[in-house]
C-alpha cells in the first residue's frame, strides 16, 4: 500500500470512502435487504431463496472488497464492487416508486466513485477527475430536482433537524420554500463542477454539504440508521477528493497546466 | 518482473479473498421460506369491461360509514349519465322499484393505453347500521343488485378485516380476496375492510388496477353483499392519480390522510407514508387524536412501518409515534413489509406493558418474506411468512385481532382490553 501524503490526500479520501462504502453496501442488505433481492424475486420471479443467496453474496463479496479497497495493486476488485452498485442502482431504479428515473443520477457518486479510483490508480487522472466530477455533477443535479420536488423525505428531514438542533417546529409549507432554495442551489453547484474551470470553494461547499446531508440520516432516525448515512459517504468524499487533486494541481481552470492522463505503467 | 509477481500476488489476493466471501455469503444465506410461491389459478375472469355495463365495482367508507359512502364503477365507454339505484329493500334488481338515486360523476382514468372511465356516485343521509339494496346503472346498463351495510351508530360492536399488500401475484390476490369472502359470509358482523396500500405493483398503470379491480370482485357474497374498503395509499400507488380516480379522493387531494369514526368508540385513523410525516399530517394526526382522546378504541393505519418486520424504519417511527403513545393509540396496522408481524406493546422504544402494539406488514397476495424474526419487538410477539388478513372484533370489553391466513386458520390472536382515557 502507499502511503499517505499530502500529494496524495484525495486518492486516500476516495479511497477510504469506497471501502466505507462496501462496509454500509453489505450491511444494510445484510440488516434490511436491498433493492436486488427485491427486483429478482417478485418482479422476475426467483425463488425467495435464490434470491437471498444472490445478495448475501455479494454483501460478504463487499466485505471481502472493502480492506482491498484500500490496497492500490487489488485495484481489479473495484471493477466488481462498481458492477454490484451500479446492478444495485438499476434494481433500485425498476422498482423504486417515488421519481425512480433521477435514482441512476443520485446514485451517480457512488457507482462512479470505484471506477474513478481505478483510473487514478492506473494514473489515468484526468479521466480520473472528469469522472469524479462527472459523478458528483449528477448526484447533486438530482438531489437538487428532488428538493425542487419537494421529497417528503426531505421535508422530513429538515423539520426534524430544525426541532433536535433549533427546537423549532417548522411548517410544512415553510420548509417547502427553504427546499426550493436548496435544490436551486444543489442545481448550480452540480453545474459549477462540471463547467471547464475548477472552483475549489464549490468542490469544499459540495463536501460539506455532502457529508452533512449524509449525517443528517443518523440525527434523524439515531446510531441504529449508521448504514444509510455512510452509504452516502461518497457524497461527501467525492467532492472532498475533488478539492484535494484541485489543491495540488495548483491550478484555477483547465487552461492551466493539466494532469497528465497518460498510464505510465 | 518482481512488478509482474506483485500484481499476480494481488489478483490472487483479490480473487481468494472475494471468491471466499461471496461463497460464505452464499452458504449462509438464511433459507427462504417463499411462502406464496404457490396458488396457480387463472380461473377469474371477472364482469367483461365493455360498453357502458357496470363493472370493477367497489364500495368506499370514508369519515362517517354510518351516514354516507361512495359506490364507483368502471365502464369501457363514456355514459351519458350513470345512476346509482338504491332503497332499505330489496327490489331484485327492478330499476324502477329503488326509492332513492344518486346521480354519479363520470371521469376517463389517466393512462395512455387503457382508456376506461370511472363512476362514482357519492350517497349522503345513510341511515345507521342498515342495509341498503343497490344497483348501478349507466346509460341503460344495469348491474345486478348488490347490498352493503352502513357503520353503526352509538357504543357498537362490529368486526372489521384490515389487510395490505394486494400486489405482484394475482392468483394469491385471488386467494386472499376469496378468503375475505369466506370470512363475509361466515361472519356477517364483518363491515368493511380496512386496506393498508400497495394494491399494485404500479399505481401509475392503469393495467394493474384493471386486474385489481377485477379480482376484487372476488371479495362480494354469493348473495351481493359488498365489503365496503377504507383506503390508505401504498408507496406502489406513488403519487399519481389513479388511487384517487378509483376511491374517489380518500381524505384531501395530495393527502389521502383521514379520520373515520365507526360507532361513537372506534377511531380509524388512515396516513399516507408516501407524503411528508411530520409536517401537515403530524399537526392533523395531533389534532384528531387529542379530539378524540375519550374515544375507547383508537387505531391507525398506514403503508410504512414503524417497526418493520424486515426493512428499515420509515418515517412514522420519528414523527407518529411520539404521538400514538402520547394519546395512548391501540393498534397501529401497518403493511409493505410481505410477512405477518405482530410486536410486543412498545413505549419509548422499549417493551412496556402500557405500549402500542403494530401488527399487520401486508399479506393479501404478494409473495411473503423471511421475517427478521430476531429484532427486540419481537420478543413478546410474532412473525410468519404467511398470507393473511387480519379480523378484528370490536366490543365494549375487548378488541381482539386475529390473523387468518389464506387457508382459513387463525395463526395468531391478540387481545387488547379498554385503557383508561
Amino acid at each position: 500500500m502507499s502511503s499517505f501524503t499530502a500529494d496524495n490526500a484525495g486518492h486516500w479520501t476516495l479511497r477510504t470512502a469506497v471501502a466505507l462504502t462496501c462496509v454500509a453496501v453489505a450491511s444494510r442488505m445484510l440488516m434490511f435487504g436491498g433493492p436486488v433481492l427485491s427486483w429478482l424475486w417478485l418482479s422476475l420471479g426467483w425463488s425467495e431463496q435464490a434470491a437471498l443467496r444472490l445478495e448475501h453474496a455479494a454483501a460478504f463479496g463487499l466485505l471481502a472488497c472493502a480492506p482491498l479497497a484500500l490496497w492500490q495493486k487489488a485495484w481489479p476488485s473495484l471493477i466488481l464492487v462498481a458492477g454490484w452498485l451500479l446492478f444495485a442502482t438499476l434494481a433500485e431504479t425498476v422498482i423504486g416508486t417515488w421519481h425512480s428515473e433521477l435514482t441512476p443520477g443520485a446514485l451517480a457518486a457512488r457507482w462512479l466513485a470505484p471506477v474513478a479510483l481505478v483510473a487514478l490508480t492506473l494514473q489515468r487522472e484526468r479521466t480520473g477527475e472528469w469522472l469524479l466530477r462527472i459523478g458528483i455533477a449528477a448526484t447533486f443535479f438530482c438531489h437538487g430536482l428532488e428538493a425542487l420536488f419537494h421529497n417528503p423525505q426531505f421535508i422530513d428531514y429538515v423539520i426534524r433537524g430544525g426541532a433536535i438542533l433549533m427546537g423549532a417546529r417548522f411548517g410544512e409549507h415553510a420548509v417547502k420554500n427553504m427546499l426550493v432554495f436548496i435544490g436551486a442551489l444543489d442545481v448550480m453547484v452540480a453545474v459549477a463542477t462540471i463547467v471547464p474551470h475548477r472552483w475549489r470553494a464549490v468542490a469544499l461547499w459540495m463536501a460539506f454539504w455532502g457529508f452533512l446531508t449524509a449525517a443528517a440520516r443518523i440525527l434523524y432516525m439515531g446510531w441504529g440508521n449508521w448504514p444509510e448515512s455512510l452509504i452516502r459517504v461518497t457524497n461527501g468524499a467525492v467532492p472532498l477528493t475533488l478539492f484535494f487533486m484541485w489543491s495540488k494541481f495548483g491550478v484555477r481552470n483547465d487552461d492551466s497546466p493539466e494532469p497528465t492522463d497518460e498510464a505510465t505503467e | 518482473m518482481k512488478r509482474l509477481n506483485n500484481h499476480r500476488v494481488a489478483l490472487l489476493v483479490t480473487a481468494v479473498l472475494v471468491g471466499t466471501g461471496v461463497l460464505v455469503g452464499a452458504l449462509t444465506a438464511p433459507p427462504g421460506l417463499g411462502a406464496a410461491d404457490r396458488n396457480p389459478d387463472g380461473s377469474y375472469v371477472g364482469t367483461k369491461v365493455e360498453g357502458t355495463t357496470p363493472a370493477q365495482w367497489r364500495l368506499t367508507w370514508e369519515e362517517d360509514p354510518a351516514h354516507a359512502a361512495t359506490i364507483s364503477w368502471t365502464t369501457a365507454v363514456e355514459p351519458k349519465k350513470s345512476t346509482l339505484v338504491y332503497d332499505t329493500e330489496a327490489r331484485r334488481g327492478d330499476v324502477t322499484g329503488y326509492r332513492l338515486h344518486a346521480d354519479a360523476t363520470i371521469g376517463q382514468y389517466t393512462d395512455d393505453e387503457v382508456h376506461t372511465w370511472y363512476n362514482h356516485a357519492e350517497l349522503t343521509g345513510l341511515k345507521p347500521d342498515t342495509t341498503y339494496w343497490f344497483v348501478m346503472v349507466s346509460d341503460g346498463a344495469a348491474s345486478r343488485e348488490f347490498h352493503f351495510v352502513t357503520g353503526p351508530e352509538g357504543d357498537a360492536d362490529f368486526k372489521l378485516l384490515y389487510g395490505g399488500d394486494s400486489r405482484s401475484d394475482r392468483d394469491a390476490r385471488r386467494t386472499m380476496n376469496r378468503r375475505m369472502r369466506a370470512l363475509l359470509e361466515e361472519d356477517p358482523e364483518i363491515l368493511a375492510l380496512a386496506h393498508g396500500g400497495d394494491y399494485v405493483a404500479n399505481g401509475e398503470e392503469m393495467e394493474d388496477w384493471d386486474e385489481w379491480l377485477t379480482d376484487h370482485e372476488l371479495t362480494v357474497t354469493e348473495d351481493g353483499r359488498m365489503l365496503p374498503l377504507i383506503p390508505a395509499r401504498g408507496n406502489h400507488e406513488a403519487s399519481g392519480p389513479l388511487f384517487d380516480q378509483i376511491f374517489n379522493t380518500p381524505g384531501k387531494k395530495g393527502g389521502n390522510f383521514y379520520r373515520t369514526r365507526i360507532g361513537e368508540q372506534f377511531l380509524l385513523v388512515t396516513l399516507n407514508s408516501n407524503i411528508s410525516a411530520g409536517g401537515d399530517q403530524a399537526d392533523f394526526l395531533e389534532t384528531v387524536l387529542s379530539d378524540n382522546e375519550k374515544v375507547r378504541w383508537q387505531c391507525a393505519n398506514y403503508h410504512r412501518p414503524a417497526y418493520p418486520a424486515v426493512k428499515s424504519p420509515g418515517s412514522a417511527l420519528e414523527h407518529w409515534v411520539p404521538l400514538f403513545e402520547k394519546y395512548n393509540l391501540d393498534v397501529a396496522f401497518e403493511s409493505d413489509g410481505h410477512t405477518l408481524k405482530r410486536t410486543c406493546r412498545i413505549r419509548n422504544g422499549k417493551r412496556a406493558d402500557d405500549g402500542v402494539v403494530y401488527i399487520g406488514e401486508g399479506g393479501l397476495g404478494v409473495k411473503q418474506r423471511t421475517p427478521k424474526d430476531d429484532r427486540w419487538y419481537f420478543n413478546g410477539g410474532m412473525t410468519a411468512s404467511t398470507l393473511h388478513v387480519q379480523k378484528l372484533t370490536i366490543t365494549k370489553d375487548s378488541l381482539t385481532v386475529e390473523s387468518v391466513t389464506d387457508t382459513g386458520k387463525v395463526y395468531d390472536s391478540y387481545e387488547a382490553r379498554p385503557r383508561k382515557r
